[in-house]
């Protein structure tokens, strides 16, 4: 019965944080036409304090998006172009002696902000990608002998180019697996592209101004980490994620040569975390079905393993989810 | 002339005689020749080469070789093939005949292989005899004795034939049906004792619409949301919609989200008129379900109500010329059932 207060009182805690949501959304889209997927992912990630893997060919307004979400929240935001010759010193910081102070001093690196793009992350050498990824995992950096708590929020948005492979680093499934969610964009549609058009070759572009504090964010997480999650909802996501390691068992034994390895556990965590925050995004204080769908792509896509006879038949990770989504009866 | 002047001539002309038939039989010996070559003289134990003969002679003449034994030239020389004879016209109204005798031997030393005869008429004429050497192959009494290989069982082809006994083989069809015939008499003797009747009823699988309804009265007689288990009852409630919805129309209901049931439903002219009781009773059961929401007794029965009506609106429709068909034909099970008036 208290919990069933709880669930009443979240949701009209929820209720009263809804100009939150509609007005991050409504700032984006005033800056970003079409890629509404981005947007409601980058918001997804960013309540659910997890990171984001952005696969999407150039020009697709990947570094608008992060930096105007960063401006609307009033957050630090830095952007680093990863390139073949970069040094983990150049993702964390390094010490400089100081000929003015006869020392050395901490000289921080661009992973100091709240919202970073690690842009065409797979451009760089492996030790690069692991100072980043270690960092994003742990929240800290250390510098000589100097540990650094990084600032909350704290989001990378790391990006990728599906096309151009040639002296690209790609990055190793344990590495990968740290994103909370690979998101996928394409092209906007004509009607978007028009309109992209005309936002571009105005006079004056829409100024963006902060709508919302970094503190905010961090109370709002808190509210999403409240949301209720039933065990029904809980069973459905493991259902999902077992099926991708034991397909035989839920009756989809053809998806068995086309998987090389399933989900981690890392993935039941996430798929929870951002069914959570998409829960919050439509303003309900519990998780329903709809809402571990609605992530289930972006979670799982980079934690499936396929097989070579999958990738010479061209099957995707989405079409394996979509066939499991299929075949998982609904609680 | 004296005596032994007389002698002496006798004597000559005697020599002269003789050195004409000599003559004579050399002229004649001369026409036929004969002569043999092996490929190679010496061989190793086991291997093989050829004896070649060769014979010259005039044409027409008849005449055939003489081998003591079709198998083996010596007792330790085997003779494994004899080629065709060849004939070569070598013009003058002479022919060649050359045949090939392949030999082999299996034991070490010199063998000498005899003169081949060919018989002319009454005569036997002669090649050069020849010696072949048998070398044995060199062992190292020194290196190790390696280990035999196994037989491969998969070298030797599986043949059904050579295992079954010939009683069997011979009359295969009787034996199989006679197998089968015991067999189907043990399978009526079973059911026999079990009571089963020889002939298994057809499963008639229940019309969505029954099942339905039948399911419902059901949840309505336990009483659960009366007993506190709301979850339970709506978990029902819902899983017998799903049901119905899935069989009714062929949509994937089991597996759809409520949002995804509706929205399909949306499209579908037969739910038209229902697709508002399903979507409140969805929108309720998703509450209780994952938001631990407890409804109203009203709401409850409400939901149950919404449910009945649903499946009743949705009933399939039967034409009436169909339905006196069925109606003729009492054993006749069909899934639609015609809608009360």
């Amino acid at each position: 019965m208290s919990e069933q207060v709880n669930i009443r009182e979240l949701n009209e805690l929820i209720a009263g944080k809804s100009s939150f949501v509609s007005l991050i959304t409504h700032g984006m889209n005033q800056t970003i036409v079409g890629q509404h997927h981005l947007v409601e992912s980058l918001l997804t990630a960013l309540l659910a304090d997890g990171h984001i893997l952005l696969e999407g060919v150039p020009g697709l307004a990947k570094t608008l998006a992060i930096r105007t979400l960063a401006q609307l929240i009033d957050a630090k935001y830095n952007r680093i172009q990863f390139t073949p010759d970069l040094l983990p010193a150049d993702v964390v910081g390094t010490m400089v002696y100081s000929v003015k102070n006869e020392k050395f001093e901490v000289k921080r690196g661009p992973i100091f902000a709240n919202l970073i793009l690690a842009d065409e992350i797979n451009r760089a050498p492996a030790k690069v990608q692991s100072a980043l990824l270690e960092a994003m995992q742990e929240r800290q950096v250390t510098i000589g002998d100097s540990t650094f708590k990084l600032q909350e929020p704290f989001l990378v948005m790391a990006t990728q180019n599906p096309i151009e492979q040639e002296g690209t680093y790609p990055l190793p499934e344990a590495q990968v697996d740290r994103f909370l969610m690979k998101v996928v964009i394409g092209y906007p549609n004509k009607e978007e592209e028009k309109q992209i058009i005309r936002q571009n070759i105005a006079p004056e572009p829409a100024e963006v101004h902060a709508l919302v504090k970094p503190e905010e964010i961090i109370d709002v997480r808190r509210i999403v980490n409240q949301i209720y999650i039933d065990e029904k909802i809980e069973r459905y996501i493991v259902d999902i994620v077992f099926a991708t390691r034991e397909p035989e068992a839920a009756g989809l034994a053809d998806l068995k040569s086309i998987i090389a390895f399933g989900a981690s556990p890392r993935a039941s965590i996430s798929l929870a975390r951002c069914a959570r925050a998409f829960a919050f995004l439509k303003g309900r204080g519990y998780v329903i079905p709809e809402d571990v769908r609605a992530v289930c792509h972006d979670t799982m896509r980079h934690r499936i393993g396929l097989t070579y006879e999958a990738e010479a038949n061209n099957i995707t990770a989405d079409e394996i989810i979509n066939t499991i989504l299929d075949k998982i009866p609904v609680p | 002339m004296t005596r032994s002047q007389v002698f002496h001539n006798i004597t000559r002309s005697a020599l002269i005689v003789v050195m004409v038939l000599a003559v004579a039989a050399g002229a004649r010996a001369g026409n036929v020749k004969v002569t043999a070559k092996l490929d190679s003289v010496a061989i190793i134990m086991g291997n093989q080469t050829t004896l070649r003969l060769q014979i010259v002679q005039d044409k027409g003449v008849a005449g055939h070789l003489v081998l003591d034994n079709p198998d083996m030239l010596t007792p330790d020389v085997d003779l494994i093939d004899d080629s065709q004879a060849d004939t070569t016209d070598l013009g003058n109204n002479r022919i060649q005949i050359d045949r090939a005798l392949l030999i082999q031997a299996f034991d070490s030393g010199v063998y000498e292989i005899p003169a081949a005869r060919y018989v002319v008429g009454a005569d036997t004429f002669r090649s050069q005899s020849l010696f072949l050497k048998v070398i044995p192959v060199p062992v190292d009494t020194l290196a190790d004795i390696h280990g035999f290989a196994d037989i491969d069982p998969d070298a030797v082809p599986f043949v059904l034939a050579d295992w079954l006994p010939d009683f069997i083989y011979d009359y295969w069809w009787q034996w199989l049906l006679a197998i089968a015939l015991i067999a189907g008499g043990v399978w009526l003797y079973i059911r026999h004792r079990k009571g089963l009747p020889l002939r298994p009823k057809k499963v008639v699988e229940v019309p969505p619409y029954d099942e339905a309804v039948a399911a419902l009265e059901k949840l309505k007689a336990d009483k659960l949301w009366q007993n506190g288990q709301e979850k339970a009852y709506y978990t029902t409630i819902t899983d017998i919609l799903r049901r119905y919805i899935d069989r009714r129309f062929n949509i994937n209901a089991v597996e759809m989200t409520s949002e995804q049931i509706v929205a399909t439903l949306r499209e579908n002219n037969e739910t038209r008129a229902v697709n508002q009781q399903l979507q409140m009773i969805l929108e309720v059961a998703d509450l209780v379900k994952f938001a631990n929401e407890r409804p109203l007794p009203d709401d409850n029965e409400a939901s149950w109500q919404r449910a009945r009506t649903f499946v009743e609106e949705t009933r399939p429709v039967v034409a009436p010329d169909k339905e006196n068909e069925k109606e003729e034909d009492p054993d006749h099970q069909t899934e639609e059932r015609s809608k009360p008036q």
